[in-house]
């Protein structure tokens, strides 16, 4: 299971072979929040052929989750280490570790507190788009001549590049190099 | 950290050289505070949000002034 943040969402769904997705996961969740922030019409296209497809479903917010979504916010911010985490990706990340899935996001807050302090988010897992490309490369699931190929075909859909001291880093991690 | 932070400045260099400065200065002023704030930090939510925007009616700002990571 996945937890989709909207900055995910919003570059991936541009991607041509975006419902690669379910491929690597049985079905995903949107929280109600999230689900806002994406109003532009071919992000929220995709959104309705997921959902029509029965892959995705939107997480109903409550007070409860998002007091522990700010909470989450104020445990990291007293880290030093940890980049700034906004509100909905602590959102995403409350919903996770409440269900056990994967939570998809570009935000590198997020992402470095999972790597810095992952048993806080346990069972939550923070994996971003490089990161599943990889995993799709890596598996064989998303052909391509090569993971540069690869990459930049996402790019050129998505409109969204990479560091290339994470390409780099993470092609080693998935030897995908 | 010192890897995070070599990243960081890789990718705010790239936000910075990429982005097509004259469409931004065109933006109204809050638009162009908040794509000015998005290249230095990085964080599309905090910037759509002083934008008065959606993330992806942000995302689309982004797409237009040429800034790609």
């Amino acid at each position: 299971m996945c937890v989709v943040d909207a900055c995910f969402v919003i570059d991936w769904s541009r991607w041509r072979r975006r419902d690669l997705l379910w491929e690597v996961f049985s079905t995903g969740f949107v929280p109600e929040p999230v689900l806002r922030e994406v109003s532009t019409p071919a992000p929220l296209r995709v959104l309705r052929e997921w959902m029509a497809a029965g892959r995705l479903t939107v997480y109903p917010s409550s007070r409860e989750l998002e007091d522990e979504a700010v909470s989450l916010v104020l445990e990291m911010r007293r880290d030093p280490r940890v980049p700034r985490i906004d509100p909905p990706e602590a959102l995403c990340v409350v919903v996770a570790r409440r269900i056990g899935a994967a939570v998809l996001s570009e935000n590198r807050g997020i992402l470095r507190a999972f790597q810095l302090a992952g048993e806080r988010l346990a069972p939550a897992v923070v994996w971003n788009s490089l990161r599943l490309l990889a995993y799709l490369y890596s598996r064989g699931l998303a052909a391509a001549s090569s993971f540069a190929d690869l990459l930049e075909e996402y790019t050129s859909d998505a409109r969204r590049a990479f560091s290339q001291r994470e390409v780099a880093a993470v092609a080693r991690e998935f030897g995908v190099g | 950290m010192e890897e995070w932070r070599a990243v960081d400045e890789e990718l705010r260099e790239l936000r910075r050289r990429s982005a097509d400065w004259g469409y931004i200065e065109s933006l109204p002023p809050r638009v162009r505070e908040a794509v000015e704030l998005y290249i230095e930090t990085g964080d599309i939510w905090l910037a759509a949000k002083l934008a008065g925007m959606t993330v992806s009616e942000f995302n689309e700002v982004r797409i237009r002034a040429g800034i790609l990571w």
